[in-house]
């Protein structure tokens, strides 16, 4: 075929076996993808998160397009009512692990890629290190949990972000982090709580939209990777699938938000004597005031005097008592004078009762703090 | 003049209808804060989470000098399922 050897073409015919260049002939030809396009893809890392309903048309698209390192993560098994929406599975393979059987299918469509799979949750513990060598994050998850930490992982390692997500008939698609954009926080900064339940297990969903939008996730990565324009960076779409009808909602970055320090809120769960400085206090309340809880183990009368809603009172000396009316379900900021004894009171609930949710005020409560607290509210 | 609101989701679901017209002057209460007068105007949506934004440009405000000219008033709640 003619256009294979094309001489300025030539340093990416060393990358493309004559089988590759048959294989993706069809896109190959597309002025926008050309031979250097179809090499990009092949050097391209990509990791979805997901490989249910958007994951599946995600990870068959990418494949067939021939982007060369695909990562999936997804912990479940293959169930009768996935396989509506979920094309890459059978009834065969009912009980079996999605991520591990979306590899041997996919290995099929095209033996010519590279496919990871982490059949592992994604939590705060690994996400790091499973998102680490990928350079653009796919987001198909189900559940706003996942979500929010997918987001907070990207933009703390600062990788693309292509979010789809869908309800009933209904999905929305965006582009994360792309080239200092702005990312989920910035339409959403706030986990849902009353919602949080509803799911395409609880809710529905029409079989043929995760189809859709999951088409949409892997046209954008597509996209990005052949450095294409019209990224759909700083705009939500909102597809209709009963309508038909698209909507565009233009949003931009919000500056506000400090990732790093969110990501080690996140962290803190898991690490031992997590600290925080009453500046970075102030800049996380902005975003998540209402999941914070403050804990005074200072002695009655010590002063200054800290007022404010969602504190409560046990000093350390009475901590072994009345340890049961601290809440394990949000953060905690642990205060005192200085910032010692609340370290000491952390440790010692963390005994008592396994608390993970404690932060230490690093320094200790101070007037200059209050003031700027009082500010705010 | 009349203005569009669209709800999405499951804001739709609970209200039991996907549109529906207002006039700004006298239906938003609280030209600043969207979130809030949309929470007001119906009591299906006071503990659900959204972002509301004025013709395509997502904001919780509408500029008063210019609310005659605004044509369209979305409501997004954000969706999970995947």
């Amino acid at each position: 075929m003619q256009f294979y050897h094309l001489s300025q073409e030539d340093n990416f015919l060393k990358m493309l076996s004559d089988l590759e260049l048959k294989y993706y002939s069809r896109q190959i030809l597309l002025e926008d993808i050309g031979l250097a396009g179809q090499e990009k893809l092949k050097k391209a890392k990509v990791l979805v998160i997901g490989a249910g309903g958007l994951g599946c048309p995600v990870l068959t698209y990418l494949t067939a397009a021939g982007v060369g390192n695909i990562g999936i993560v997804d912990h479940d098994i293959i169930e009768i009512s996935n396989l509506h929406r979920q094309t890459l599975y059978s009834f065969e393979e009912i009980g079996k692990s999605k991520a591990e059987i979306a590899k041997i299918k996919l290995e099929k469509l095209n033996p010519f890629i590279s496919i990871e799979v982490f059949s592992i949750r994604f939590e705060i513990d690994n996400a790091l290190k499973i998102m680490e060598k990928y350079e653009i994050i796919v987001d198909c998850s189900d559940n706003y949990e996942t979500r929010f930490l997918v987001n907070d992982a990207t933009v703390f390692l600062n990788k693309i972000l292509i979010y789809g997500s869908i309800y009933k008939f209904e999905g929305q698609v965006s582009v994360f982090n792309f080239k200092n954009g702005p990312t989920y926080r910035c339409l959403f900064p706030e986990m849902p709580v009353k919602e949080s339940l509803t799911n395409c297990s609880l809710s529905g969903v029409i079989g043929v939209l995760p189809g859709i939008i999951g088409g949409f996730q892997a046209n954008e990565v597509v996209k990005i990777i052949t450095e294409q324009n019209n990224i759909l960076s700083g705009k939500l779409m909102i597809y209709n699938a009963k309508t038909n009808h698209n909507q565009f909602i233009d949003f931009k970055r919000n500056s506000a938000i400090n990732y790093d320090l969110l990501f080690k809120l996140q962290l803190s769960t898991k690490i031992q004597h997590y600290e925080i400085s009453k500046q970075e206090l102030l800049e996380v309340e902005k975003i998540i005031k209402q999941e914070i809880l403050f804990l005074d183990v200072r002695e009655i009368g010590e002063i200054p005097i800290f007022e404010t809603e969602n504190l409560i009172r046990i000093s350390l000396s009475k901590i072994e008592l009345d340890f049961n009316k601290i809440p394990k379900n949000q953060k905690v900021i642990v205060f005192c004078q200085s910032g010692i004894r609340s370290k000491n009171a952390i440790n010692l609930l963390k005994k008592l009762d396994n608390f993970e949710n404690l932060i230490n005020l690093n320094e200790g409560i101070s007037e200059e703090f209050i003031e700027s607290w009082k500010e705010k509210k | 003049m009349k203005c569009k609101v669209i709800y999405f989701g499951l804001i739709a679901e609970k209200l039991a209808f996907d549109s529906e017209e207002i006039v700004i002057e006298t239906d938003i209460f609280d030209k600043s804060n969207l979130e809030l007068s949309f929470k007001k105007r119906h009591i299906q949506l006071t503990e659900m989470t959204f972002k509301t934004a004025v013709d395509g440009v997502l904001t919780n405000k509408i500029d008063t000098e210019n609310q005659s000219q605004i044509k369209e008033i979305a409501i997004l709640p954000p969706f999970a399922g995947g």
